[in-house]
């Protein structure tokens, strides 16, 4: 069996080439480098105002650990995690639910009985993860204006012992 | 076995079904880049960075292997590429599986709703084991060519 490592090469570097330019002339073309999905930081003194806004926005609009805990004590405020359901299994923010962003659906039943007059507040593992901006994303274009990530993500909220929760946890608390 | 797998009618099925498989997966691939891109982070494998390289280049490779496999230039050796990226997509498909990933396959593009599982497993290890046939048995003697020149 006499193979041309070479030729191969040749193949996969002008398949590549033509991959580029093909890119760069297309209207569907993406960029190069896929960057992080650009997120808002709230202000603390802007939080309240913030939620109780009527003005819809399509923007992903991120809160810290300490706005995400603030809202954790309050009404109508529900977290969602949106991470595989094995890792919410495992752990998660107490009370909140899980709507695996890999398998989103908006005709789903989890996410019909959703209350667009709630607070959404999504998270995933943390700062990288990019899974909590796209399903924030797909909530925000169906309806759900008041969607924000929480971008320290589970692990920050585990580190700061805040209240967690495992699947086979009886959490009290059915906000839904 | 060897009479039958190395039967040069055989190998040009199994080019012609490899060749046209990678080259309808690359252009629905190239035709929707997003999506493909989407279906690749799905898998949660890459760095975020890397998808979209991936996503434009992947797809251009297939189409060309499969167009110069199916015309009978150098079948080895786009045999070989073609059977390294069956190796990998099967490889990521498994670690999804194990994951417990309910994600589309992406292997045809995301129109047409393939999700991961053994049936696409058992799909590419078919294709595979047509891939290392052309790669090990395949002598050229039988290509498209051979047709248009009659």
């Amino acid at each position: 069996m006499n193979i041309n490592f070479v030729l191969i090469l040749k193949i996969i570097l002008s398949s590549i080439v033509i991959a580029l330019v093909y890119n760069f002339l297309s209207v569907n073309g993406l960029n190069i480098i896929k960057k992080e999905t650009p997120i808002v930081s709230v202000q603390d003194d802007e939080l309240n105002k913030d939620i109780h806004s009527v003005t819809p926005t399509e923007q992903i609009k991120g809160i810290n650990l300490k706005q995400a805990f603030e809202l954790f004590n309050s009404d109508r405020v529900i977290f969602i995690d949106a991470r595989d359901q094995w890792d919410y299994n495992e752990g998660h923010i107490q009370n909140s639910i899980n709507i695996p962003e890999f398998s989103f659906e908006p005709s789903d039943t989890t996410v019909r009985k959703l209350d667009k007059n709630n607070v959404h507040v999504v998270y995933c593992e943390g700062d990288d993860c990019e899974i909590s901006k796209r399903l924030a994303i797909n909530l925000i274009s169906l309806g759900f204006s008041k969607t924000y990530v929480f971008t320290g993500g589970f692990y920050e909220w585990l580190n700061a012992s805040y209240p967690v929760a495992r699947s086979n946890d009886n959490e009290s608390d059915n906000r839904q | 076995m060897k009479a039958i797998i190395g039967n040069k009618y055989f190998l040009l099925i199994a080019r012609i079904l490899l060749g046209f498989t990678f080259i309808i997966a690359g252009i629905e691939k190239i035709s929707y880049p997003e999506d493909f891109a989407t279906s690749i982070s799905n898998y949660k494998v890459f760095p975020i960075y890397s998808i979209n390289i991936i996503a434009i280049t992947i797809p251009w490779i297939e189409l060309i292997s499969g167009l110069l496999i199916l015309y009978g230039i150098a079948i080895k050796e786009n045999a070989f590429i073609i059977n390294i990226l069956l190796i990998t997509f099967i490889m990521l498909i498994m670690m999804a599986i194990m994951r417990g990933l309910d994600i589309e396959c992406g292997c045809f593009g995301t129109r047409y709703g393939q999700k991961v599982g053994i049936l696409k497993i058992l799909e590419n290890s078919g294709f595979l084991f047509l891939g290392l046939m052309i790669m090990f048995f395949d002598s050229n003697k039988v290509t498209m060519f051979d047709n248009i020149k009659k």
